[in-house]
């Protein structure tokens, strides 16, 4: 039997870039200073963890100028929104004890 | 990871999702203003039938439009599915504007039968997609 933790994804399994997926999941975009502060990371930080995932291909982010001010727009592309449904449903198979049927070759 | 250290990572997206949700209701008014400014321009036009009366209501609902704009463009959170939401509402209502002022100008002109229920018609695109804006904003994961 595979257990499910196999199917967890390492680049979201961080707890601070689950909490920035699962922010992104439930919305379009969030602006950078709404998220940091969702999050309740330092900007740095966040900065960090959003490389990482945009890197991975999970989120698009979009700089904007309203007036003077520059701002950030981040969101999940469709990528990013698979790898999350499917970790999250890895985590609810962990959390329910479910483990499956190793996958048939050929 | 244990099944514990599971429950508290769903429970911490469940969380997020209650904090994130909210902060999209700002749509709702956005839509349901958007469709009282285009009940209030209709209606102008069709109770005053004249150009004067289409120069006040616009005088009124572009600038009021142009706040709309600027207050949807300032928010920090774009609700879950406000793309297909936003172009919907906005398509269905240049379909009803456009219908009500080209039929209204050379069928009904002056005609309150025909005016005063397409701009209440008008209205219901941009508040309807409002309000699922707002049941959505409510209803968590």
């Amino acid at each position: 039997m595979i257990h499910p933790r196999s199917r967890l994804d390492e680049v979201i399994h961080s707890p601070v870039r689950f909490s920035v997926m699962a922010a992104l999941a439930s919305a379009d975009s969030i602006e950078f200073r709404v998220l940091r502060d969702l999050v309740e990371v330092s900007d740095s930080v966040l900065s960090k963890q959003i490389s990482t995932l945009e890197d991975a291909g999970y989120v698009t982010v979009k700089k904007f100028r309203i007036g003077r001010r520059t701002r950030t727009s981040l969101a999940l592309n469709s990528q990013g929104r698979t790898a999350f449904d499917q970790h999250v449903r890895a985590l609810r198979d962990i959390a329910e004890g479910v483990t499956l049927p190793p996958a048939e070759e050929g | 990871m244990h099944r514990d250290d599971a429950w508290d990572a769903l429970e911490r997206a469940r969380a997020m999702d209650r904090k994130v949700r909210p902060m999209g209701g700002w749509y709702a008014i956005y839509g349901i203003a958007f469709g009282m400014t285009s009940l209030g321009l209709l209606l102008t036009m069709g109770v005053t039938n004249s150009g004067t009366g289409a120069i006040i209501g616009s005088s009124v609902a572009l600038p009021m439009i142009f706040l709309l704009i600027t207050y949807a463009n300032r928010q920090p959170v774009t609700p879950r599915g406000y793309g297909h939401l936003h172009l919907w509402s906005l398509a269905a209502w240049t379909a009803i504007y456009g219908t009500t002022i080209f039929v209204g100008m050379y069928v009904f002109p002056g005609d309150l039968t025909w005016w005063v229920p397409m701009a209440v018609v008008s209205a219901l695109p941009s508040s309807i997609a409002g309000l699922i804006a707002l049941r959505r904003s409510r209803s968590a994961q």
